[in-house]
Formats: C-alpha cells, sequence, structure tokens
C-alpha cells in the first residue's frame, strides 16, 4: 500500500522528532558517554607518553584486549551489511525502519574499531609509513585498504538512501534550524526534489553500492582473520579461520543491530514502525547464524582434537578444561545454546527476550574474541610455561571508552539526520503497492 | 690401637700407593722419543670431480720407516674471524704411512694447510705445511628459497588493481548519482542566506573533464615520479677491489742471510697416550725473553708457555680468560726490566706480569677511540717506562703514560695497518707499517725518521731490532724474517729449511709472527710450527746482493 | 546497462580522483614482492659488498651449561632490559628424563616468516643472510612476533635503558639504544664480525659451546679459537635444526648431546 499523506507526514514528525525535540536524558546520556569516551582518550594519552607498557602486554602475548576489540568492532559493524545490503537485495521489505540505525551503527563501529589498530601500535605517528612503504604480502596492508575501503563504501552506502531524507529536513525544518544547520542539508540533499530520474539513479546507486559491500565486508573480516592464519600458531594455524570470523561477525553484528534498534526505539518512542516481528526475523537470522558459527567452531575443535599436533593437545586441555575453561562455557552456554532457546522458544520470543538474547551474544562474542587472541599467544611455541594476561587499567579503559563512543557517535548523528528511513519506507511501500497491483491484476483477468 | 693403625697402613699401602707409583712412573716424554718426519702434498692430478684436493700425509720415522695407525689432523689457515687454525678432519695412516683427505677449497687462491701426527708412544710428534693454490670458484651459499616465486611478482599488481578497481566503482557510482540528482535540482531560488546551489547546465561532459582534467593529469605524473623516487636506490654493486698482487720477490730470488737454526720447540706435544698435551702451543704469537728464559704467548687459549730446558713448552699461568687480565688472542708482548707486558685485545688493556705469571697490574689504557675497536697488534717499552702500542685498526700508534693515560698518536696518515712495535738502542721506535709492506723508524716525538723494505717486504708481521742496530723483521708473506742493516740495506732471509716437496713450498717458518733479537740469538715465534731459535752467523756479510 | 562515452569518462576521471587518495596507486608504486629484500638507506652499503659471507651459527649442547653468561652478555652489549632475551637459553626435559639447556638464538631464517608478514619492510635480510630490524621505520605492530615459530622477537613496551654519550649511533647491524615500541631481536651481532670481533654470545659463552660460522667459507668457530670446517663437522655430529618441519630453513645448528634426541620431541 502506498504511504497515505497522513502516514506520511506521521512518518516524517516521528523521523524528525530526535532531531528536534531529543528528550530530556538526552543530555545526561550523551555527558555521561562522554565522560566514558574522554577517560579513554586522558589513559590513551598515557600510554602514548609511556609506551605500550602500561598495558598488561608482555614478550609472549604481545596482543590483548586492543586486537581484541579491533577484531570485535569491526565485526559488529556486519550488522549493517547483513540488514542493509543482503535484506535489500532479497528485497525483504521489513528492513525498511530497521535500515538507518543499522547502516549507522555500521559506519560508527567500523570507525571505533579502525582506532584500534592504531592504538594498538607501538609508534602510532609512523601510520603514514603504512602507504609509503607498504607491503603487498603483509596482512596488516590488507587489512589497512580492507577496512578502510569499507569505511568508505559503508558511509556511501549511508548516505546515499540518506540524500532523501536529508532533503525532507531540508524541506520540513527549514532555515529556522540554524544557518549552519541548513546550509549543511541544503548542501548534501543535491538539489533532491523527488523526480523519477533522481529516484531511478539513486536506486541504482544504492544496489550498486549494496551489490558491493558485501563483498567487501567479507573480505575486511577475512584479512582480520588472516592476521592471525599466516602463522603457525597452535590455535590461529587453521585454514577455516576466514569463514569462521566473516561468520562471527555476522553474528555479532545482527545481535548489535538487535540492541541499537531496541535501545533508539525504546528512546525515542519508534514503536510503531518498528514491531515485535522485526525482532522476531532479526531474532531468527541471529539464531541461524549462531547456529552456523557453533558448527564451524566444532568443525575447527572437532579435526584439531582429533589429531592432536603440537600444542594442539595444550590448547585444548586450556580451553575446555583449564584455565580458560569457565570462560569458553559460558561464552558456549551463554552465548550460543542460551540466546538460541530464547529465540526458539515461542514463551521468550518477545522483544525482550530476543534483545535479552541479543545482549548475550553480544557479550559472549567480545569474550570469544579474546579467547582466540590471547590464548593463541599464551601456548608457547618454545619450551616455556603458558604466560598470563591481564589487561590493564588503561586497556580497560579504552575498551570501555569504545564502547561508549559508538552510542555517543549515533546519538549525536541522529540529532543531525532522521533516524528512520523515509525514503526507504517509502520505496517499499510502492513496491508493496506495485506488487499487489500486478497480482491483483493477474488474479482479474 | 695397634690393629687400627696396621689397618690404616695397609689402606695406605693398597690404595694410595698404586696411584703414587703410576704417577711417578707415568711415561714422561724423554729422550727416549724417535723422530718423526711427516710430509704432506697433493698427489699429481689427484682432484674429484667437485674440485676437491686430495691431500696426502705421509708419515715416517727418522730413519725412513713407515708409520701406520697414527691419526693425523689437517688444518687450514682462515681469516674469515680473525686468524684461526681451522680443522680440516682426521685421517689415520695407513700401512705405507700415508693418510689422506680431501680438501674442498671454498674460496679461490691461496691455501695454507697444516698437518699435525700429535705423537705416540715413543714418537715424537711431527707437523707438516703446505701452500696450495686453487682457481676453484669462491662457494656460494644457496638460501632456500623465500615464499612462492610467481605469485609474490604478480600479487601486487592483482592486489593493486582489485583495489583500483573498487574504488573505481565507488567513485563511479558516486559521481554518478551527484551528477544524477543534481541534473533534476531546481534553479537556485532566492533565499536570506545566500549558498551555492549546483545548478543544472554547469555540469556537462566538456565541463566534468575539464574539472578532472587536472587532477588526472597530476596523478599521472605523480605515479611514475613516486615510482621512482621510492625506487631509488640499489643500483649495480661497486666491482669488487681486486686484491693487490704481491710485488716482493719470491724466496727463491732473495739472498739468504746466514744464520743457523739451533732449535726448534714444536707447537703440539702429546702425552703417552697419543692425546695432544695441554701443554702445547695451539696457536702462538708472541715471546718475551726474561733472565734468559724464554716466554711464549698462547694466543688461542690465553695463557703463557715458557721453554724448558729440554727444549719443551711447559705451561706457566692461565689466563683469566673472560676477566681483565684475559690473554685470548692477544698477539703483542714485550718485556721490560724484568716484566712482561702484554697487550690484551679483549678489554684493550695493557697486563703487566711478573715471569712467574704473578699479575703486577693491569695498565687500562685510556685511549681515544678511533673509527673502528681498539685493536692492539704490537706493543713496546720505552726507558721511560711509557708504553707503546699499535693500535692496528684505526692505523695508528699511541703512546700511553704507565699509568695507561693517553699521551700521544703517531703516524696518523702515514700508516695502514700497524703490526709489531719495538724501540731501538737509540730511543726510536720501529713500527711495522704492513699495509704499505714496510717497516718505519719514529723518533719519540711522532718525526718519521726511515722507511725501509718496501721492494723486499710482502706481509710484514713484527720487528726486533738489535744492539748495533740491525733490523729483523717477520714476514708471513715471504714465510722468513728479512734482515735489513742499520742503514737500511736488505742483507738477506732467514728462513730455516727450505725443503721443498713435490715443487712446493715447505718453509719452516709457515707463519712467522713475534721476534726477539738478544746477542746473537734470534727467537722467532711461528704460529703454526712453534718457536725456532736461531744463531746469527753473518755478522760480517755486508756487501751488495748475491 | 550500457555507459556512454560521458559515463565512461565520468568513471576514470573518479577512479583518477581515488587514486590520488587511495592506497591503490601506491600499491602499484611500490616494488612489488620484494619487500623482504628492501634495503634501507642505512645499510644500502653492504649491499655493495655482494655475497661474501653468509653468517649462521652452530650450537653445542654437549656443553650447555645454563650458564646464561651469553645472554647477560647480550644484554649489557645491546644496553637490553632484563626481559629482552635475544639469546634465550632454555631448560628442556628430554625424552629420557635428562635436562638439558638449549640457547636460542635468531635463527636468521632463510624463508623467515616474520619477514612475509611485516607491513612496512622494518624487518628486511641483508646481503649476509643476517635479518636486521630498521628501528626507524617499524610501527610496532608486533605481527613478526606472532608469527617467528622461534619466539625470537622481543618488543620494547617501556622506554629503553640508555647508553653512555659515545654510543648514540644506533644502526640496524648494532641497534644500541633501542628504541621505544618497535621489535628488537639477535642481529648475529653482525657489527661486531664485521670488525673481527665475534658476536657477544660467542664471546661469552665460558664453556665454549657457541660457534660463528660463514656458510661460504664453511668455517666455523668458538672464542677459545676450535675452528672447523662446517659441512664435516655438522655431518660428523648429527647436527639438526629446530622446527625443520615448517621449512623455515634456519641458519642455527644444534649438536645433540646427552643421549637425547630432539626431533620430534615434545617440551614439557
Amino acid at each position: 500500500m502506498v504511504l497515505q499523506h497522513d502516514e506520511k507526514v506521521q512518518l516524517e514528525a516521528a523521523a524528525l522528532r530526535p532531531i528536534t525535540r531529543p528528550g530530556e536524558y538526552y543530555w545526561v546520556v550523551v555527558g555521561g558517554l562522554s565522560v566514558l569516551v574522554f577517560a579513554a582518550a586522558v589513559a590513551y594519552l598515557q600510554q602514548l607518553k609511556e609506551g605500550l607498557g602500561v598495558t598488561g602486554l608482555n614478550q609472549r602475548v604481545s596482543w590483548g584486549f586492543y586486537i581484541g576489540d579491533m577484531v570485535f568492532f569491526i565485526g559488529i559493524s556486519y550488522g549493517g551489511a547483513m540488514t542493509s545490503a543482503i535484506l535489500r537485495l532479497t528485497n525483504a521489505p521489513w528492513r525498511a525502519p530497521l535500515s538507518r540505525i543499522a547502516e549507522t551503527m555500521a559506519v560508527t563501529s567500523v570507525l571505533v574499531g579502525a582506532v584500534f589498530p592504531l592504538i594498538d601500535m607501538g609508534r602510532p605517528e609512523r601510520m603514514v609509513y603504512l602507504f609509503r612503504y607498504g607491503q603487498v604480502g603483509s596482512p596488516v596492508l590488507w587489512d589497512v585498504v580492507a577496512v578502510n575501503t569499507y569505511l568508505i563504501a559503508g558511509a556511501i552506502f549511508l548516505y546515499l538512501p540518506l540524500i532523501p531524507d536529508i532533503a525532507v529536513c531540508r524541506d520540513r525544518l527549514g532555515p529556522s534550524t540554524g544557518k549552519w544547520r541548513y546550509l549543511l542539508y541544503e548542501r548534501l540533499a543535491l538539489g533532491w526534489q523527488g523526480t523519477e530520474q533522481q529516484k531511478r539513479v539513486l536506486a541504482w546507486g544504492t544496489t550498486v553500492v549494496a551489490i558491493l559491500i558485501i563483498p567487501l565486508a567479507v573480505s575486511v573480516h577475512s584479512v582480520l582473520a588472516f592476521l592471525f592464519g599466516v602463522t603457525s600458531r597452535p590455535g590461529w594455524d587453521s585454514t577455516i579461520f576466514a569463514p569462521y570470523f566473516v561468520l562471527g561477525a555476522m553474528f555479532s553484528g545482527v545481535a548489535t543491530v538487535i540492541i541499537a534498534v531496541a535501545g533508539f526505539r525504546w528512546a525515542y518512542h519508534l514503536e510503531e514502525y518498528i514491531t515485535r516481528k522485526h525482532f522476531e526475523y532479526l531474532g531468527y537470522i541471529m539464531m541461524t547464524l549462531g547456529a552456523g558459527y557453533g558448527y564451524f567452531m566444532f568443525s575447527e575443535y572437532m579435526t584439531e582434537g582429533y589429531k592432536l599436533h603440537e600444542g594442539a593437545r595444550d590448547m585444548m586441555e586450556l580451553m575446555i578444561v583449564g584455565r580458560l575453561a569457565p570462560f569458553m562455557w559460558l561464552f558456549g552456554i551463554g552465548g550460543l545454546v542460551v540466546p538460541i532457546l530464547l529465540v526458539a522458544l515461542p514463551v521468550t520470543r518477545n522483544i525482550f527476550g530476543i534483545t535479552t538474547a541479543a545482549v548475550a551474544v553480544l557479550a559472549a562474542m567480545w569474550l570469544k574474541r579474546f579467547l582466540i587472541v590471547v590464548p593463541g599467544l599464551a601456548e608457547p611455541m618454545m619450551p616455556t610455561p603458558l604466560v598470563i594476561y591481564w589487561p590493564s587499567r588503561v586497556e580497560i579503559m579504552i575498551t570501555l571508552g569504545a564502547v561508549a563512543a559508538i552510542p555517543l557517535l549515533m546519538m549525536l548523528f541522529f540529532r543531525l539526520f532522521p533516524i528512520i528511513s523515509i525514503f526507504e519506507i517509502e520505496e517499499v511501500a510502492e513496491e508493496d503497492a506495485k506488487r499487489t497491483a500486478e497480482a491483483l491484476h493477474q488474479a482479474v483477468p | 690401637m695397634r690393629t687400627i693403625a696396621a689397618c690404616l697402613v695397609m689402606v695406605f699401602l693398597v690404595g694410595f700407593v698404586p696411584l703414587l707409583a703410576e704417577r711417578v712412573l707415568a711415561e714422561e716424554p724423554g729422550d727416549a722419543r724417535v723422530r718423526t718426519v711427516l710430509q704432506v702434498a697433493t698427489p699429481a692430478g689427484a682432484t674429484t670431480e667437485n674440485g676437491g684436493t686430495m691431500l696426502s700425509a705421509r708419515l715416517s720415522a727418522e730413519d725412513g720407516r713407515p708409520l701406520g695407525g697414527a691419526r693425523v689432523t689437517f688444518y687450514e689457515l682462515s681469516t674469515v674471524f680473525g686468524e684461526r687454525l681451522m680443522e680440516l678432519g682426521e685421517a689415520m695412516t695407513d700401512t705405507t704411512g700415508t693418510a689422506a683427505l680431501v680438501l674442498e677449497p671454498a674460496w679461490p687462491g691461496e691455501h695454507s694447510i697444516i698437518a699435525r701426527y700429535g705423537g705416540g708412544e715413543g714418537l715424537e710428534p711431527a707437523q707438516a705445511t703446505l701452500l696450495l693454490q686453487t682457481d676453484a670458484p669462491p662457494n656460494m651459499h644457496e638460501n632456500a628459497e623465500f615464499g612462492l616465486e610467481q605469485p609474490r611478482k604478480w600479487a601486487p599488481f592483482g592486489f593493486g588493481l582489485l583495489v583500483l578497481a573498487v574504488w573505481g566503482v565507488l567513485g563511479l557510482v558516486m559521481v554518478r548519482v551527484v551528477l544524477g540528482i543534481a541534473a533534476d535540482a531546481p534553479a537556485p531560488a532566492p533565499s536570506a542566506v545566500p549558498i551555492r546551489v549546483f545548478s543544472r547546465g554547469q555540469f556537462s561532459a566538456s565541463s566534468v573533464a575539464r574539472l578532472l582534467a587536472a587532477p588526472a593529469l597530476l596523478v599521472l605524473t605523480a605515479v611514475p615520479v613516486g615510482w621512482f623516487l621510492t625506487s631509488g636506490g640499489g643500483g649495480e654493486p661497486d666491482q669488487a677491489a681486486v686484491p693487490g698482487t704481491s710485488h716482493a720477490g719470491t724466496l727463491a730470488d732473495l739472498p739468504a742471510f746466514p744464520a743457523t737454526l739451533m732449535q726448534s720447540i714444536s707447537a703440539i706435544t702429546t702425552d703417552a697416550s697419543g692425546d695432544v698435551r695441554r701443554d702445547s702451543a695451539d696457536f702462538p704469537s708472541d715471546l718475551a725473553l726474561v733472565d734468559g728464559r724464554v716466554l711464549v704467548l698462547d694466543s688461542n687459549k690465553g695463557r703463557m708457555l715458557t721453554v724448558t730446558a729440554e727444549g719443551k713448552f711447559a705451561r706457566t699461568f692461565e689466563s683469566n680468560r673472560g676477566g681483565e687480565t684475559s690473554l685470548l688472542r692477544a698477539v703483542a708482548m714485550t718485556s721490560h726490566q724484568g716484566l712482561l707486558y702484554i697487550a690484551a685485545p679483549l678489554y684493550g688493556n695493557v697486563v703487566v706480569l711478573e715471569p712467574s705469571g704473578r699479575v703486577d697490574r693491569v695498565i687500562k689504557t685510556r685511549v681515544p677511540p678511533g673509527t673502528r675497536p681498539f685493536h692492539p697488534a704490537g706493543v713496546a717499552v720505552d726507558e721511560r717506562d711509557n708504553v707503546w702500542i699499535s693500535d692496528s685498526s684505526n692505523d695508528r700508534v699511541v703512546s700511553l703514560s704507565p699509568s695507561g693515560g693517553f699521551l700521544a698518536s703517531i703516524g696518523d696518515g702515514d700508516l695502514d695497518t700497524p703490526g709489531g712495535l719495538a724501540i731501538d738502542s737509540g730511543g726510536n721506535l720501529w713500527v711495522v707499517d704492513s699495509g704499505h709492506h714496510q717497516v718505519k723508524q719514529y723518533a719519540p716525538g711522532g718525526a718519521l725518521l726511515t722507511a725501509i723494505g718496501a721492494d723486499q717486504l710482502k706481509k710484514p708481521e713484527a720487528v726486533a731490532v738489535d744492539e748495533s742496530g740491525t733490523v729483523f723483521v717477520s714476514d708471513a708473506g715471504l714465510r722468513a724474517v728479512a734482515v735489513f742493516g742499520s742503514d737500511g740495506l736488505f742483507l738477506g732471509l732467514i728462513a730455516g729449511d727450505q725443503a721443498g716437496h713435490n715443487g712446493e713450498m715447505a718453509s719452516a717458518l709457515p707463519y712467522p709472527h713475534g721476534v726477539k733479537v738478544a746477542s746473537d740469538r734470534l727467537y722467532v715465534v711461528d704460529r703454526l710450527s712453534g718457536v725456532h731459535v736461531f744463531r746469527l752467523d753473518g755478522a760480517a756479510v755486508r756487501e751488495g746482493e748475491r | 546497462m550500457p555507459l556512454s562515452r560521458r559515463e565512461v569518462l565520468q568513471a576514470f576521471g573518479a577512479a583518477a580522483l581515488f587514486l590520488l587518495t587511495g592506497e591503490a596507486g601506491r600499491a602499484l608504486m611500490r616494488r612489488g614482492g620484494r619487500g623482504s629484500s628492501a634495503i634501507p638507506a642505512t645499510s644500502r652499503a653492504e649491499a655493495k659488498e655482494a655475497t661474501e659471507h653468509q653468517w649462521a651459527a652452530v650450537v653445542d649442547l654437549r656443553r650447555c651449561d645454563g650458564c646464561r653468561y651469553c645472554t647477560e652478555a647480550c644484554q649489557s652489549t645491546h644496553y637490553l632490559p632484563k626481559e629482552m632475551e635475544w639469546i634465550k637459553v632454555y631448560e628442556v626435559e628430554a625424552e629420557n628424563g635428562n635436562q638439558f639447556f638449549m640457547p636460542r638464538l635468531c635463527m636468521q631464517c632463510e624463508n623467515p616468516p616474520c619477514l612475509k608478514v611485516c607491513p612496512v619492510a622494518a624487518t628486511y635480510k641483508n646481503s649476509e643472510g643476517v635479518i636486521l630490524v630498521n628501528q626507524d621505520r617499524c610501527i610496532g605492530c608486533r605481527l613478526c612476533m606472532a608469527a617467528c615459530p622461534y619466539e625470537a622477537r622481543y618488543f620494547n613496551f617501556r622506554k629503553p635503558p640508555q647508553p653512555p654519550e659515545d654510543f648514540q649511533q644506533p644502526m640496524p647491524e648494532f641497534p644500541v639504544p633501542q628504541r621505544l615500541g618497535t621489535v628488537g631481536k639477535c642481529v648475529l651481532c653482525v657489527h661486531y664480525i664485521k670488525e673481527g670481533r665475534l658476536p657477544a654470545c660467542v664471546e661469552a659463552c665460558r664453556m665454549d659451546a657457541l660457534y660463528i660460522a660463514d656458510l661460504n667459507t664453511r668455517v666455523m668457530t668458538n672464542r677459545s679459537g676450535e675452528t672447523y670446517e662446517m659441512s664435516r663437522y655438522l655431518r660428523e655430529n648429527d647436527a639438526f635444526r629446530l622446527k625443520e618441519e615448517m621449512n623455515t630453513s634456519p641458519r642455527v645448528w644444534y649438536v645433540a648431546g646427552h643421549g637425547q634426541r630432539l626431533k620430534g620431541e615434545r617440551w614439557s
């Protein structure tokens, strides 16, 4: 059904409300998040001054929280690729109200995730060397290229469907919102009028980028996996690492979308547009991906555990019955079994249940990243005992800062741009109408 | 009480007496040992297919009877990590007394081969040297393959192309969408805020082309320029300098200085079971004369040996190898007022010892650092107790106060790899300038007085001067000691036994180094064969060349 | 969809624009695939000497008694903090219950994993086969440390100890002082070898168990002058290399003693 006029007005009002009337708690939340981010920045300054010795890293476990965070945050951006791109290409109409939130989350989390390699570098001021002396054979270079490309592509993918919405802001809000803001809207809207030709060209562009962003996303997490997979360390020396990471990223990404959608829905009262059905569908996707991830894990551990090459035995013992076993089982049960059950069982398949499942998945996936990075290095390849690693205050603060930065950036973004993709909802409605008309036409000759 | 005492006595007799007896009665290598002769050669035409050369050593007793079942060890002089004797391998002699080993030369040119027989029951040790020339090309170690060749070559282009394609598509989308939207944009409406709006007609194909032409041109020129800049350097390596050929004559051309070999103390001695004795001089370097005793510095083991009345080496003093009194690899020693002065390279100290081995003091040298580490190759002490050391790596000779303080540096710019030092009766300093194939005399103030030997010397090592001013220079290239008169005239060579074997040079001084002269005795330390003492006969022979 | 000439032009123009800011252009600008042999300007002089020597090392495990003099000498020579053990002596239990000591220095692999993964070619192989780190270029990503199967690379987490004034001449062949935030490792003291000295660990080993070797002239020697012809020595003493199955082709050989076999050994 095509949107009726008053429906459209209501939609626009709902979409624009966060921009005009963010609510009493908005500044409190922004303030709180900013404090966390600021504290993280201070911690990083300390690290810049004294070197990476302020972390809990040592000569054997030389990667820890930062690299785990990098993989994690870049991973959760897959939610955007999934909900927006894949669902767009498969013509799933229910994605429309979610896509803006998903895409924004994708871009912000890639942005935050891409900062972590810099934080982890011993000499961040030499980042330029990656471009001057970059070696094509190095996974670090692949990482830099892929993440940057994905960031740009994600930004484009966010921007293109945003153009009509910016036009709405420009038209509805007008110059009264302030000189610079109006200028921003005017510039970025590119003179959008909603003509057929413009819509056509926009649809074409969005589709092309949607097609492109999927292999790009796959490549990004694959090269992140190769960072570990090209070494010969037990636990990392695995051929399944690239698909394993990609699937894990999709899994955690969908969970993040659920959380973000739930959060913003509650904060900005979008209940009318984002309904339980959305959560259910997202929950199904998350559940399927979770099952897939469990399958990959099983394949990995089964083949390693059967042969028990040097180092594999100790790793297995460490993860299944040893020091890290509690974390591993916590992940398995809390991150895979429980969420799947929560989604599968009808009694818990509601917004609250699914959101809880998503939170569990997110926390567990963060833990899993840690469980991939640290044991791989802690397990020695020479005759030394296992090395312990515990994060330091600096690492924890920077991680918390990153976790806070994503909702902060999103909230600031939604202060400027509509939280619901009006254009996509309209687009979907039109498609729907076309399809109904065709079906009717065929049914009634 | 008595039974207990008796038991104790019994235990003593049974237990200790045999031990004592064994020690007392142990065979000392006495004069009853038979002299042996070792000869080493390469049988004509004996090369293996991968360029190896057969080394054949023949061991016989003094009377010519071949000795079978003896262990002969082959060495080669190597200069890769400083001068060292590289063990090539061992071989047992057969019934004809011949032991053979294949040498696979790893570099072209000269190979100094040394064969040593350590001695056996009733048999003296023996040594032989052989100089070999091979022209097999230098061995080049073949590295394992690094990565996969083809993917490494083509991967960057593939990667670059892929990235370009993706970025190109993204760029295309952006440009097309922006232009497509802008094409339908309305004419600029009057507004309170003057804003530049992209309007129709401003973006035709030609204007786009013009707009993008400049950056495109910039990039197209930047890429090759950038390529050129980042790929700079790594040009053709310079041709390795061709080592200069020696300009001195061969041994056969130069006249011999009249001298009689009085005594040769072989470097290696063995005990009853044929094992090399700890008293052997593995790689002696220099010697000093103190109170009629000859003390020899064994640089490989960092210790001092003395020559006994029977003409054998005896161990006198082991230095603390890692400590500041370490004599490891020390090649310069002199005596002064009854004390031994050794310039030790490990810490750059001068270790002053009494002949018994007791450390008198350690002079910590305070030499200003040169461009290369301080490497003492010669030492001398003048009558004011100042110590002179030749710093061969930095091409200079430095003088130090008795406490080690730096006094002066001479020969800067003049010397090339200075070696041994000696102070003559006039107080002037003689320096072996091995890089220039000369020996130079300096006044204590640093003025160059004379330079001799340019036409004769090949690889001078050390120098000694007697009271009349005759200069004795040990030369490893000539394998002899060159003698010069006080006027600088070349008088002849002292080379000991020159018996050749199959046409090769087999001098008794294959590697002469330290020299000291006292009245009519010349003491030469040969690093391979041991210590040789010559009686100088020809003091009267002065007229011209022969 | 068919592209008009205008669109093609637009595409090329757009691609060119992105080239300005994109890494793709630089990927083509670099000397492809030979990053492993990129020689920084500081050591370009060595390249001219061609391959006269190829350094390697031999460790005689029969003699090592675990005194760690080698570690101390290396640390004091290079002004390293205590945690950086460029030569590290492991205590290993052999199959037959014997305890033996195994010094491990950088293996100077001929097929090194660390070289493959360095994103800026800060670690490179010089003309004599020694793997060096250019601490002026290292960005401190530590992927090389994860990739090294011998755990021979170390990172400067804190400000490294500073030597007295005379020493401020750091170069890859003698990286003193170390730089904060970069990776350091055993460089086989190539700087010393060139000046006729022995590596610090070889000089310090009181049991004469460490040998420095040249694979071209096949000479190996220890600090007390025991010099052998390398190929014969390795053959006659059944020398082996660590982790041979990884195909890193290391240049450090071990002579086993104490009756143990190290091939296929499980560390306890």
